[in-house]
């Protein structure tokens, strides 16, 4: 079946109401022998529309359904209804082609040939995506130079470091030079150094300079942030939020914790009088001493009375947290200069993804996925759209 | 032209691997001269029968059986093994991840399987001429045409075998059909008139039977090219309703899989 030929403008990837259901398998058979069948929903309604060239992350606690998601997009699982499409084409109907254009890395180390080097394994999956021997090995050596994998190639894949082996795997993606590369935790299991390599990679390269869509899922909420200028976040199998990193900020976590370096603070009751008003007025307010002129007892400790304050010349750490829309930091600079201190430094860190699965979980205490829900023998479940059985 | 890169993709990766493991690979090869030398012992103990004489004797009888049966139970096995092979290691997902297509991908796991037992075939035959002097004769060209046919209908029953792996991922019931009921009833090492009467009528369900006996009488026995027509036709009526039908079983199978998400399970 050719490739509908009006797709220019269509996303990169686009799921409408996407819903997997796990079952027990062979749930018909099992009803008619009247034998329980379970069921899992890993992904429910998800519908989401991703832009071509955009860097999409999608997070959420283990077993939320990011993989599930994921693998159905690359044509791995089928959905138990709903649609997905890949720049315009449906992978029900045009599984090939839209293979053709993903380019998939797993988490998964067990997706090479253990005996085989890292070029013949990518020899073989370049055959398989139709490359001549010719392009091949010339495609290979061009991502080796890339990955700053040229040494490695000919050390068989069993010896391969872990770092080295997601270099592979990512080169394997890229070996057609797909425009839709799908990561799955491609980061999981690298060093700290290995890991940044990686992201500078994915980002600069594949995604500025070659224009590479990017669809991502990660427990690393920080690498999500950094990388990806859309964040989807999967609750129980829904798709809770999807929107900028900012908008996220905005509209689930408009809090900063603010931390200010003073110096040049007034001895004795002056500092103690100032601490007693900003404690009053800022219920958070936290003071931590730091290098100190004479002896600097924490005065937030019983251990250290109020009276037990250093000399003029200490320097404090105070951190409170505050609403971004708030004049709060504002006053506190107006009471640390009124009593004569200075600010050395104010650092502000804003709420963050990891603040947002929090908020999503206390606003719903049941953080873990559902359950297998026994059903009993002849409950009908959700009909899975008959067109979809059968390829 | 892209179905011979899939092709050949498979038979350089299988190559390398099998060969990776030299001892293994020297040992198998070693096995099959001592096979040989095993069924002539055997053939002296039983000496001439009635039933093996035209054949020239049970040695000959024997090795073209073991020879030719190692086809057949290749091209059963091979898709089977295939598949559950990539579920262990892991690399299903990605294989199926490649726009190659499913039979392209079906057909071209089990060639260097067939490679091998081509290999295995020729060094058993050589011994036997060389350490024995058995030598064959006749119609190859229809006997490989045979040879064909009995190998693509056992491989319909391999595809169906690979897609019961796909789905249960173990417990093959169809291997009990295709391996030791045809081993006893096909006449791999004793002709299959020594068999009573209703199982030869049995026996004569089985592709094995025909593909071996005719096979037997044109290499070994001088028969004319055309008498083998018969087993031919009969070969070929077990293709023509058994490829289609394995295909789409196996498409239902790997469906079942995707619906499920148990590709990479084992």
């Amino acid at each position: 079946m050719p490739m509908p030929t009006d797709t220019s403008a269509a996303p990169a990837v686009e799921t409408r109401n996407l819903t997997k259901i796990f079952r027990t398998p062979l749930a018909r058979l099992r009803r008619l022998a009247r034998l329980r069948v379970r069921e899992v929903t890993a992904v429910r309604g998800v519908s989401l529309a991703i832009a071509r060239g955009e860097i999409f992350g999608l997070v959420g606690r283990n077993g939320q359904g990011k993989t599930t998601l994921i693998k159905a997009i690359a044509t791995l699982i089928r959905p138990t209804s709903g649609e997905v499409r890949v720049f315009g084409a449906d992978m029900e109907r045009h599984g090939d082609e839209v293979r053709q254009r993903i380019g998939l890395v797993s988490s998964d180390e067990r997706s090479f040939y253990f005996r085989l080097t890292g070029r013949q394994n990518l020899m073989y999956f370049a055959r398989l995506y139709g490359m001549n021997g010719r392009a091949a090995r010339a495609r290979i050596e061009a991502l080796a130079a890339v990955f700053d994998f040229a040494e490695m190639l000919d050390r068989r894949y069993q010896e391969l470091s872990t770092g080295n082996k997601q270099r592979l795997a990512l080169m394997r993606a890229l070996l057609n030079d797909p425009p839709l590369l799908l990561l799955d935790e491609p980061t999981r299991s690298l060093d700290p150094m290995a890991a940044e390599d990686l992201r500078r990679l994915i980002r600069d390269n594949l995604n500025r300079v070659h224009g590479k869509t990017i669809f991502i899922t990660s427990h690393n909420l920080a690498e999500v942030e950094d990388l990806c200028g859309r964040i989807g976040i999967l609750h129980r199998g829904e798709l809770r939020m999807c929107a900028t990193m900012d908008e996220l900020r905005r509209d689930y976590c408009n809090r900063e914790q603010v931390t200010l370096r003073l110096r040049g603070l007034p001895a004795w009751n002056g500092l103690a009088e100032l601490r007693g008003d900003l404690s009053r007025e800022i219920p958070t307010l936290q003071w931590r001493p730091l290098a100190a002129a004479g002896v600097a007892p924490d005065p937030g400790t019983s251990a250290a009375p109020d009276h037990g304050t250093p000399g003029a010349g200490a320097q404090w750490e105070v951190t409170f947290t505050r609403a971004l829309d708030d004049d709060l930091l504002d006053r506190v600079i107006a009471r640390v200069h009124a009593a004569g201190g200075r600010i050395d430094a104010c650092l502000a860190r804003r709420g963050g993804l990891l603040d947002i699965l929090g908020a999503l979980d206390d606003a719903e205490p049941q953080a873990e996925p559902a359950p297998p829900r026994p059903e009993p023998a002849g409950v009908a479940a959700p009909a899975p759209d008959p067109e979809k059985e059968d390829r | 032209m892209r179905i011979l890169r899939i092709f050949w993709a498979f038979i350089v990766r299988d190559a390398i691997m099998s060969t990776s493991y030299r001892l293994a690979f020297a040992m198998q090869l070693v096995s099959l001269f001592l096979s040989v030398i095993s069924v002539y012992f055997m053939s002296k103990l039983i000496g001439a029968n009635a039933s093996v004489d035209r054949y020239g004797g049970y040695l000959p009888f024997t090795v073209v059986g073991f020879a030719v049966t190692a086809y057949f139970t290749t091209g059963f096995s091979s898709f089977a093994s295939s598949i559950r092979g990539e579920q262990v290691m892991g690399t299903l997902e990605a294989l199926l991840m490649t726009p190659a297509r499913l039979p392209y991908v079906i057909l071209a796991s089990s060639i260097w399987s067939f490679i091998w037992t081509t290999l295995s075939a020729v060094v058993m035959v050589a011994a036997a001429w060389i350490l024995f002097g058995v030598r064959l004769h006749g119609h190859y060209a229809m006997a490989f045409v045979l040879l064909v046919l009995t190998t693509v209908t056992f491989s319909c029953l391999g595809i169906l075998s690979a897609s019961f792996i796909m789905v249960f991922k173990r417990g093959d019931p169809l291997k009990f059909f295709a391996g030791s009921l045809s081993f006893l009833l096909g006449g791999v090492v004793f002709p299959v008139d020594l068999l009573p009467g209703w199982l030869q009528k049995v026996s004569m369900l089985m592709p094995i039977t025909h593909g071996l006996a005719g096979i037997r009488e044109l290499v070994l026995a001088d028969r004319p090219a055309l008498s083998v027509l018969p087993q031919v036709g009969i070969l070929l009526v077990f293709i023509v309703i058994g490829l289609p039908l394995s295909l789409w079983v196996f498409r239902k199978a790997v469906n079942v899989a995707r619906r499920e998400g148990s590709l990479v399970h084992y």
